[in-house]
């Protein structure tokens, strides 16, 4: 009767025992599975809001896309900057007198072309045409400039180089995060904006003319 | 043969170790329980929590996925910016002439009239200069301009040279 009396809580006590062990492992291991899965969809929320707030930032900036491809397209630009550099030279009083396009130099990231230009003209003009030439579309560097002596007074050769590239072709999922664009990023855009686009007459066709009398007759 | 006969009631009588420890045992278990029971609650009710927390994120992400998804157009024109900038930054960080036309420039504005340059090369790491002038205290008062102002690293004559048709001549190595 006694060892009854003692056996039923000896009893409960030890089943607690276990099954809070067992019960609270398994609580603590669900809790600490939860609680990292809802960090994990948490930091993915945060990054998507991130994506989307620069998404939407980028939306309100206008059209940057189509000037930044402008200023390093797909194709080679060498006929646009030929096109700017007999524009400003004739600006400045500059006579472009030669000018030969190197084959293209292919690359991961970016190709490049250089086109030479031999000048001539008064040296102070020259130069200021050459610091317009670097702020007209496409994007540009000026690789050389050098001054010799000619027949018909000073010629001056200079090596501009210009750059294009493949367009990125895939976009990824929705979901994927986006990086953001850095202050540098953001003045290079800029600059790359400001820069004088090529001006291209579009010329309006003209209907053929009826010719009445064909053979003259 | 001997038998303990005990006549006293048994609720009357004093409670043996044995009943003591029994109602020991009895309260340790029923707390044991009321707080197996109220932890097994509360671990419970805080995974219903973080189970609907983690659905109400799931949901937003949702949501803000469907958004990202009607500025697909918008994305790819960031894309595309993003990329460019990628590409040229390396180039633009690359030495060019252009960085020193207005140093050259400057240079050219300041020769006095019987000073002139006669060659000269311009890249993105330094400047050959020849300059060609009557006098000779011309030339020394263009190579103290150059190298007090601060604004070249080196200044390295390479050559100097009198000819009595055009006077003297000068090279110069300049690095901005």
């Amino acid at each position: 009767m006694n060892q009854r009396k003692l056996l039923v809580p000896i009893v409960t006590i030890v089943v607690i025992i276990i099954l809070g062990f067992s019960g609270g492992n398994f609580l603590i291991q669900k809790i600490g599975q939860l609680r990292s899965d809802l960090e994990a969809a948490r930091q993915e929320e945060s990054k998507l809001k991130e994506k989307l707030t620069i998404l939407t930032d980028f939306q309100s900036a206008g059209s940057v896309a189509e000037v930044v491809a402008a200023s390093i397209p797909a194709d080679n630009p060498a006929v646009d900057a030929i096109s700017q550099v007999r524009l400003k030279s004739g600006n400045f009083g500059v006579a472009s007198l030669g000018i030969s396009v190197s084959k293209p130099v292919t690359d991961a990231a970016l190709s490049h072309t250089d086109i030479s230009y031999e000048l001539q003209g008064d040296l102070l003009s020259t130069i200021s045409f050459i610091e317009e030439i670097v702020k007209t579309s496409p994007f540009n560097k000026i690789k050389k400039f050098s001054l010799g002596s000619a027949s018909g007074g000073a010629a001056y050769s200079l090596n501009q180089r210009i750059y294009f590239g493949a367009l990125p072709l895939s976009l990824g999922r929705a979901s994927d995060p986006l990086a953001a664009m850095s202050d540098d990023d953001i003045k290079i855009v800029t600059d790359l904006g400001n820069l004088e686009k090529p001006v291209f007459t579009a010329l309006t066709p003209q209907p053929s003319r009826t010719n009445d009398n064909p053979f003259g007759i | 043969m001997k038998t303990n006969i005990n006549l006293i009631p048994a609720e009357l009588g004093q409670a043996g170790p044995v009943v003591r420890i029994s109602n020991l045992l009895n309260s340790a278990a029923l707390f044991m329980t009321v707080i197996f029971i109220a932890l097994g609650v509360v671990g419970g009710a805080y995974l219903l929590i973080l189970g609907g927390q983690i659905s109400a994120s799931n949901q937003a992400k949702e949501s803000t996925v469907s958004e990202i998804e009607r500025l697909k157009e918008v994305e790819a024109q960031y894309v595309l910016v993003k990329d460019r900038v990628d590409k040229i930054k390396p180039i633009i960080a690359e030495p060019g002439a252009e960085k020193y036309m207005g140093l050259f420039k400057s240079i050219v504005s300041s020769l006095p009239d019987s000073t002139a340059i006669s060659e000269a090369e311009v890249d993105g790491t330094l400047m050959k200069l020849t300059f060609q002038a009557s006098k000779s205290s011309d030339l020394v008062n263009l190579f103290s301009s150059l190298s007090q102002g601060g604004v070249f690293k080196r200044v390295y004559l390479k050559n100097f040279s009198f000819n009595k048709s055009i006077g003297y001549v000068a090279s110069l190595e300049v690095t901005p």
